[in-house]
């Protein structure tokens, strides 16, 4: 590595302001599902110079996951947790990572995402979206949840919004293309939709209006 | 005259079952959640439902009923991430 912390942080001050650069800087975001959304989610955040990560996903990168995903050829085999924890340490190597490959249920959101500020859930199956979506609203109400749905197919990218559902409950996507419909998912249209959920992370962050 | 008018009021306001349910107006009132997303057609595995901006927690579907004028939204998940 050929810059220090202290260089980072001033580039991410130059463009950010030292305000909501310490905001960020301090904020912890757990992010529940390492794919399409997920690892796009992540690398927006560790990008925008966010201080802790917890990233949480139960399985292996796949040679079908590299068409939207951020992972590459040579990590097929490896826990998408570490393999994507390696990556944003290549880009952004202050970012605090802790990285857990278990599948996420009732029993395990308390304690897995108990340190973070913001939750992102960022699964592909709806049953779990929904799992842990009513879940933090119910039992963690100290949390927000940024959430998706629908994100597959060519449509239009516009179609893709950010709604306010409750104060802590925001939800990305154009709540209608279902992948489980046959429909697949295009990269392009999927990072549209990670960059949603990641923009409305950093503005609750920086205490900014979302919408 | 303001007497009848204040029956009419009075009737209108008794036969008024309706909340608001994914901003249409509902005629669902006294009924239970679980009664009224099991006829509306929706699979509660995939939902989370609001109600005047708090969460409805799960557990509750079964007990809790629907309130006049209640604001409500199911929130319904599909695939992909």
């Amino acid at each position: 590595m050929n810059f220090t912390r202290e260089e980072w942080e001033r580039c991410l001050i130059a463009r950010h302001g030292s305000g909501t650069h310490l905001k960020l800087q301090s904020a912890c975001v757990a992010v529940c599902g390492l794919g399409g959304m997920g690892s796009n989610v992540a690398y927006a955040l560790s990008r925008a110079g966010i201080g802790k990560l917890i990233l949480i996903d139960c399985d292996r990168v796949d040679l079908s996951n590299l068409h939207r995903q951020q992972y590459k050829a040579c990590q097929i085999g490896q826990t998408k947790a570490a393999a994507l924890s390696e990556n944003i340490k290549e880009i952004a190597p202050f970012v605090e990572i802790a990285s857990h490959t278990v599948r996420m249920d009732e029993s395990n959101i308390k304690p897995l995402c108990e340190e973070a500020d913001i939750i992102c859930e960022a699964f592909d199956n709806a049953q779990s979206k929904a799992m842990l979506v009513n879940f933090v609203l119910s039992y963690m109400p100290d949390k927000y949840i940024i959430a998706s749905s629908g994100m597959a197919g060519f449509e239009s990218a516009n179609l893709i919004k950010t709604r306010k559902i409750t104060d802590r409950f925001y939800l990305c996507g154009d709540g209608k293309t279902d992948v489980d419909s046959g429909t697949g998912l295009i990269s392009s249209r999927v990072t549209v939709c990670a960059a949603h959920a990641a923009h409305a992370i950093i503005c609750l962050i920086a205490g900014k209006p979302v919408i | 005259m303001s007497r009848h008018i204040g029956r009419l009021v009075l009737f209108l306001r008794e036969v008024d079952n309706t909340a608001v349910i994914n901003g249409e107006k509902v005629d669902a009132a006294g009924k239970t959640f679980e009664s009224y997303l099991s006829q509306a057609g929706f699979d509660t595995k995939r939902i989370a439902v609001i109600r005047n901006d708090d969460i409805v927690p799960k557990c509750e579907y079964s007990t809790c009923t629907i309130d006049e004028d209640d604001v409500i939204e199911v929130v319904s998940f599909v695939g992909g991430g």
